[in-house]
């Protein structure tokens, strides 16, 4: 009996334009071909539909019409591409896992060699290539050529090639991690870095930014480079106004904003991530700060200088939000992952939900007390409810189903869901709750 | 899943967000020496009562305009002298209202530390009664003679918490005379830090400002951990 061929389809290639002709080259050119489907694909036929996507929807139910015609297709379960057990019969014999994701990639790894990881380029299928970069090396000379750098709340003015001399309103500033930031003419703020981070490295990778296009409105991009005396002092971005950041809203219990608009919040705040992410760029020091919000719900992402910008590494960290701890110069070597940005991610779209931490529980008060990252909001409502649920516990079950199951997966297992799949499953429920309601 | 129903009649408004008041809170807490020797400058330029008045001024000023550590901060005072004596409980400094201090009597170190040590267990079960997510809670002590009572019990007490990562403490001698062994056994991880001029005072509190907006500074630890 000769050996039979599996192809796991799943929904972001039979989506992809044209996949019909892969479906007839296989079925043409290889005699013991079967195809698999995941039984999540009549959900998200549904969450499609729900969505106003109709063509999507449609296409995704003809290729399970179809395919389920042939005959030798066989349905699997895998819990939303988390749970690889089904397939591992599969895996035994020969199994291509055809898909755009990272997320399978990732979920799948377990079932070894036996398994190719492809995605459709348009005309064929090919070797599976993922945004995930692996902890690389970063740019980092071992000496830098600023010897003696200025320091920056010295200087009253400061020269931008493009807009000229700006002078700095010392009236007014704000200062981070890396430096000092002072309005100047036109709605532009001035970020002046301080003496440390006045680097070669810090240079390039501006530069780099300054020439890379983001049309993206809610990135403070750097506008230019700043210069004292022909020496790099920091850089220009558009200044923000009416807006709160995420940290100032969290410690205000979000007033002014009710629960379905933290649903926005998260929405908005993820097509930033997912525009960025979408570029190979990551914000790297990711934390409430950096996050602003307009009262309507449009979110920004600042200090644009510090994201990882090709082999630039992020030289700052925050310990509540960062998965690992950095030491020393670690920080100036290494390029993280996307995958690490999902701790970030998830630890702040929870803590804008629920208004707690994701480690918060009545026996655990304390935030980041060390090493206690225990996630423990249960799955199911607790039983003997006879007292009301606290605040944070209605809005954790009045989450979405599979809402909670991402933040559950991922705080327990470290099983990520990646922002394309939030955006979905958010827009859905963003709908359900606006879309006026049937009476009957 | 039995709900009763109740999340069938949860829409979005439907429960009320918790009302004003930060849910997040960096509790300190001050344990201040006011024994009658603070009544004599030493190394500093004034009285050192003086200067701990001052330092708790600017300190509070501090805390009170800054718009993070305004809300946030949960402070507890807690002084000795001829007595123990309670300022405030823990508190938000908007509502900590009090003149400047003044110095006579011994040192009772052992009850005040005790106090404060009550205070904090009482101020834990409230976070936990009331949902209230904290930083690690910081203790700072700050003295200039040996203590006038016992510190066996309550030494062990606090170093296990500290050992425990329970709680941060910083332990301050104030001027030259101070004993540092006595110190030194309420504190496992940090050596406690001399303060002998104006300018360590000032340095102390605007670290400690510094954390009191930002738990996450580490600066007070690292100037604490620099040579004593």
């Amino acid at each position: 009996m000769s050996q039979k061929v599996y192809y796991y389809l799943d929904s972001s290639a039979l989506l992809e334009e044209n996949f019909y002709t892969v479906v007839e080259a296989l079925l043409g050119s290889t005699p013991d071909v079967c195809f698999v489907l995941d039984n999540d694909l009549e959900r998200e036929i549904g969450l499609y539909r729900a969505l106003g996507k109709a063509e999507e929807a449609l296409t995704l139910e003809s290729f399970a019409a179809l395919l389920l015609q042939l005959g030798n297709t066989v349905r699997v379960e895998t819990a939303g591409g988390f749970d690889a057990d089904a397939l591992v019969p599969l895996a035994k014999e020969k199994l291509f896992v055809v898909t755009q994701q990272q997320k399978l990639v990732d979920n799948y790894a377990s079932l070894g060699d036996t398994v190719s990881f492809v995605s459709f380029d348009g005309k064929e299928l090919v070797p599976f290539s993922g945004s995930t970069s692996i902890n690389g090396a970063a740019f980092c000379p071992e000496k830098d050529i600023y010897v003696n750098p200025f320091d920056g709340d010295k200087l009253s003015y400061v020269y931008s090639p493009r807009y000229g001399y700006l002078k700095l309103d010392k009236s007014k500033e704000y200062s981070g991690g890396e430096g000092v930031c002072y309005p100047t003419y036109n709605g532009m703020f001035c970020k002046l870095y301080y003496k440390k981070h006045i680097t070669y490295v810090n240079y390039k990778k501006l530069q780099a930014m300054v020439n890379m296009r983001c049309s993206n409105p809610y990135i403070s991009w750097p506008l230019d480079i700043l210069y004292y005396r022909n020496q790099f002092v920091g850089y220009l971005m558009q200044e923000l106004t009416d807006t709160r950041s995420l940290d100032e809203l969290r410690d205000d219990n979000f007033s002014g904003f009710r629960i379905l608009d933290r649903f926005i919040i998260v929405r908005n705040f993820l097509s930033v991530i997912e525009y960025l992410h979408g570029k190979g760029i990551l914000v790297g020091d990711m934390k409430l700060d950096n996050i602003l919000v307009k009262p309507n719900c449009d979110v920004h992402i600042i200090d644009a200088g510090s994201f990882q910008v090709e082999d630039y590494a992020c030289n700052v960290c925050h310990k509540e939000y960062t998965e690992r701890i950095y030491t020393g110069d670690d920080l100036k070597h290494i390029l993280r992952s996307v995958r690490e940005e999902y701790f970030p991610i998830n630890k702040i779209i929870f803590e804008i939900l629920m208004m707690k931490g994701p480690f918060y529980s009545r026996d655990n008060t304390e935030i980041d007390g060390d090493g206690s990252r225990e996630f423990s909001f249960p799955m199911e409502l607790p039983t003997d409810s006879g007292a009301e649920l606290p605040y944070h516990m209605k809005v954790w079950f009045a989450l979405s189903p599979a809402m909670r199951q991402y933040f559950h997966r991922y705080f327990t297992e470290g099983k990520v869901t990646y922002v394309t799949e939030w955006l979905r499953e958010l827009d859905h429920y963003i709908l359900s709750k606006t879309a006026p309601r049937q009476t009957n | 899943m039995n709900t009763n129903g109740f999340f069938d009649d949860l829409d979005f408004g439907d429960f009320s967000a918790p009302s004003s008041g930060s849910s997040r809170k960096v509790p300190i807490c001050l344990v201040l020496d006011c024994s009658g020797s603070m009544r004599y400058a030493d190394g500093t330029k004034r009285p050192k009562i003086d200067e701990l008045n001052y330092n708790i001024d600017a300190f509070l000023e501090y805390v009170r305009n800054d718009p993070k550590a305004s809300k946030i901060c949960d402070l507890c005072i807690i002084t000795m002298g001829d007595s123990v004596h309670v300022i405030s409980r823990y508190n938000t400094v908007d509502r900590i209202h009090f003149g400047h201090f003044a110095a006579s009597g011994g040192t009772p170190l052992g009850t005040a530390m005790k106090t404060a040590i009550e205070l904090l267990t009482e101020r834990r079960q409230y976070y936990r009664d009331n949902d209230i997510e904290h930083y690690k809670p910081i203790l700072m002590v700050m003295t200039d003679g040996d203590p006038t009572d016992s510190i066996a019990d309550i030494s062990e007490r606090v170093s296990e918490m500290v050992a425990n990562k329970e709680i941060k403490i910083f332990p301050v001698g104030i001027g030259v005379n101070f004993n540092q062994a006595t110190l030194a056994q309420f504190s496992p991880l940090l050596k406690p830090k001399l303060i002998r001029n104006s300018e360590a005072f000032d340095k102390l509190f605007k670290l400690l400002s510094a954390s009191s907006s930002n738990p996450n500074d580490d600066s007070l630890e690292k100037w604490f951990n620099n040579d004593f």
